[in-house]
């Protein structure tokens, strides 16, 4: 038996694999059933939905509310997600983040109107502000769970006991959503 | 020999840059009011040096190498009309300058620099006028802010910080109606106008963003007889066009629906011993802004969506508090009555739905009558102890520590006047343990020790990294005494301070509850107020804190306001009793005439008349000061 070269046998396999997948990519096509036209967007490509997040900007030596828009994540209720979202961003170049370093959302809970929101002592411990800073940090909250029309009041608590003040305001029971800062309105 | 030649260097760059000192500061002023810069410009070898952020206010961008700064560095600058050029800097300190004077005209910018006050005041130029009918373009070189008005048929359009020419020739304009334009400047040429000759009132809205280089009003209502500047007989009022012309841009918000405006039908005075009781009867309820203005004294109530049934004679009143009123109707579709004061009156507004009328009560304020000196004032330095209040942008400073600083020259002050002047703290304590017990403890401080009245002394803060500047004073609610006791305190802070004046405003603006403090001492019956005396996350709101000059003339200034509050204007220019002609304005420090003007969108604006237009008494109200949000 002759003996074959071994880098014959080698470009013989190439050759092969070569041609094989030429014949597969080109045949593809034609294999692949024709898509129907699509009838109906479908429902695994849903848009995720948005909800409104409100930051500190300064504009004209005023501070503002301003709207931005995030996205709920998998297992988030609307509401948990705009929260969380708030609470979590950072500052950027325009815009503040109003909630005090380090704040954890420990529960939310929505029942008959009242946003029930539980932060840690962080919320109250590092708030180090003005005036003006209380009315941003509460006004972000009261702006953000009041885009859902299930929220009229929210309540304030500090690791499950009720949050008084954080230094100006007084925060004691539902503080009603419906309140717009006229001096931090970005629609008035 | 190297060491040498290095010596010799440095000595060379030594006498060619000599050190630029505090003394070379000047003023920039962008959009007709002074800007805030963490480094101010200066005046060095006949230009003036700004630091690269005031290329934000001319709507610049620029390019450059921030960490290894040197002298001479070459700045990339394109401008906001997108024309690209460059510059050297010049290091000053560790900051890098640019000769914005010298680039101005890069920046299509008009530079005026007085030499004598020290300002350099850059404006924008105008690049086109366009008028078709339906609406009005205004291009300008940079954006700028500007204010909409009317003034009999006239659409009035201001624009902050805008260069008119001399010469109505030397602009482009492009009208293709018959109806005039016409262009002036005033507020010292910081703004330009331009003003509409309509042959009726009609519709207009502003399209543009409130900041902008392309300014867009949309005017509806004009038929092509108006257009070509024929007025027919028989017109019919309510008759509209269809809107012409694009459509807004970018519409988010849904659209106003406008009612219709309501009638002042009579307006009329009466006088109750001490009280002095205004009444304007109204066809309906309406919206108003209430503000006050000092020296001279005036309490103005700006009714929104309302006309005059008819024109209303100045009346002269002659009661102890009110000399006189005056009504007009000082935009298209809002009435201003002003009520010229003898003395800081304390206001109580109320809509009185049996009779249909706005009744504007004034009275003298709470405790108010008599000497300072037979007053018990206390002052109440805000936070203390563990509750160190705001942190400065030092990463240092606490508000607590100028809150205390400011309030002791306070009592300094009062008490060398024989005032009995107390301290809710007067060391570094916090008042319980805690926030709330902190509030209630000095609430009940003031009670137990009968106060006339309650000043609290704040410093401000907001989060983020861009901190505004100024001083705002807060009173509670529509609490009228405690509104008085602001304006008269925060007047004459204003004037000593040199910080942009944030107004007097109602707690109510900040939160619905108010201000913590303000609610449990007026519920005691004690006329308080609360004053922000500047941003300690503002480098120069900060330094000024700091400043033991800063915090003794603050405190100077006020026990003038406490003064004037008790005592009236016994020690300042008394007004004449005509208001038909309104008397020159006493001249203090606050006329810097550099200060942004006061404004907001959708409240009625403070409108001059348009510079060729005769003198209305009305549109003359001094220094509007927004008091209260509408109601």
């Amino acid at each position: 038996m002759k003996k074959v070269p071994r880098a014959s046998i080698i470009i013989l396999l190439i050759a092969c694999v070569a041609l094989g997948a030429y014949l597969a990519i080109s045949r593809q096509p034609a294999e692949r059933p024709q898509p129907p036209p699509p009838p109906f967007p479908t429902p695994s490509v849903k848009a995720p939905k948005k909800v409104k997040v409100y930051r500190v900007a300064v504009e004209n030596n005023q501070p503002k509310l301003r709207a931005t828009e995030s996205d709920v994540r998998p297992g988030e209720s609307p509401p948990e997600a705009a929260l969380r979202r708030l609470i979590e961003q950072g500052d950027t170049s325009d815009l503040a983040n109003p909630i005090p370093k380090g704040t954890r959302l420990l529960g939310l809970k929505v029942e008959d109107g009242l946003a029930t929101v539980n932060l840690s002592r962080e919320f109250r411990d590092n708030f180090s502000g003005g005036s003006e800073a209380e009315g941003l940090t509460i006004g972000a909250i009261l702006r953000t769970l009041g885009q859902f029309p299930e929220v009229k009041r929210v309540l304030f608590l500090i690791e499950g006991k009720p949050l008084d003040t954080l230094g100006h305001l007084d925060l004691e029971g539902p503080q009603d959503v419906g309140w717009v800062g006229s001096e931090y309105g970005d629609d008035n | 020999m190297r060491h040498t030649t290095a010596f010799i260097f440095l000595l060379v760059l030594a006498l060619v840059k000599p050190p630029v000192s505090a003394a070379d500061e000047v003023a920039l002023v962008v959009g007709g009011g002074k800007i805030f810069l963490h480094t101010p410009p200066v005046f060095v070898d006949g230009s003036v040096y700004a630091p690269l952020a005031a290329l934000d206010a001319v709507g610049a961008k620029c390019e450059t190498d921030s960490k290894h700064k040197r002298d001479g560095q070459k700045v990339k600058i394109t401008s906001a009309g997108g024309k690209k050029f460059s510059c050297r800097a010049r290091l000053v300190g560790d900051e890098l300058m640019l000769p914005i004077r010298d680039i101005a005209p890069e920046l299509g910018a008009v530079a005026d620099w007085d030499e004598v006050s020290r300002i350099l005041s850059l404006r924008a130029r105008i690049e086109s006028i366009a008028f078709d009918g339906s609406e009005l373009r205004v291009t300008t070189s940079y954006p700028v802010t500007y204010a909409d008005s009317w003034w009999n048929a006239k659409l009035i359009l201001d624009l902050h910080g805008v260069q008119m020419p001399a010469r109505q020739s030397d602009l482009p304009i492009e009208n293709s109606t018959a109806i005039a334009i016409r262009t002036g400047s005033h507020d010292n040429g910081e703004t330009g106008r331009i003003v509409l000759d309509l042959p009726k009132a009609v519709e207009h809205k502003v399209k543009s963003a409130r900041k902008t280089s392309k300014i867009a009003v949309s005017i509806s209502g004009l038929r092509p007889a108006d257009l070509a500047g024929v007025i027919p007989e028989g017109r019919v009022a309510d008759e509209k066009a269809p809107p012409v012309g694009q459509p807004p841009q970018a519409e988010t918000k849904p659209p106003v629906i406008e009612l219709p405006p309501v009638s002042v039908t009579d307006i009329g005075c009466r006088k109750h011993g001490r009280r002095a009781e205004v009444r304007v009867s109204m066809s309906g309820p309406a919206k108003y802004l209430t503000s006050m203005t000092r020296q001279p004294d005036r309490f103005v109530v700006d009714i929104a969506n309302a006309v005059l049934a008819r024109e209303f004679d100045d009346m002269p009143v002659g009661h102890e508090l009110l000399q006189g009123i005056r009504v007009g109707q000082f935009a298209e579709k809002a009435v201003r009555i002003v009520m010229d004061l003898t003395r800081i009156a304390a206001p109580d507004v109320e809509w009185d739905e049996a009779s249909g009328s706005l009744v504007i009560s004034l009275r003298l304020p709470k405790n108010a009558g008599g000497s300072l000196a037979d007053k018990i004032v206390v002052i109440d330095p805000g936070h203390g102890g563990k509750d160190p209040g705001a942190g400065g942008c030092d990463g240092q400073w606490q508000e607590k520590n100028s809150n205390l600083a400011i309030a002791l020259c306070l009592q300094k002050a009062l008490s060398d006047m024989g005032v009995c002047a107390l301290m809710t703290r007067k060391t570094d304590v916090r008042l319980g343990s805690t926030k709330t017990e902190d509030l209630n403890s000095r609430a009940a401080f003031a009670r137990r020790h009968s106060a006339d009245l309650f000043v609290s002394i704040h410093g401000n803060s907001v989060s983020g990294p861009r901190s505004p500047s100024g001083i705002e004073t807060y009173y509670h609610g529509r609490e009228a005494s405690s509104m008085a006791l602001a304006y008269c305190v925060h007047s004459e802070v204003i004037t000593v301070a040199d910080l942009p004046d944030l107004k007097v405003k109602s707690d109510f603006r900040l939160y619905q509850t108010g201000l913590g403090i303000l609610r449990r001492v007026v519920s005691c019956g004690i006329p308080a107020m609360l004053i922000e005396l500047g941003f300690v996350k503002h480098p120069v709101d900060l330094a000024k804190l700091k400043d033991p000059n800063f915090q003794q003339e603050v405190a100077e200034a006020v026990v003038r306001g406490l003064r004037t509050y008790v005592e009236g204007n016994s020690s300042s220019l008394r007004q004449s009793g005509n208001p038909e002609s309104p008397p020159s304005e006493p001249i203090t420090d606050a006329e810097s005439a550099v200060e942004p003007p006061a404004e907001t969108h959708d409240a009625p604006k403070q409108t001059d008349k348009p510079a060729t237009e005769p003198q209305k008494p009305t549109s003359t109200t001094g220094p509007h000061r927004p008091g209260e949000a509408y109601k």
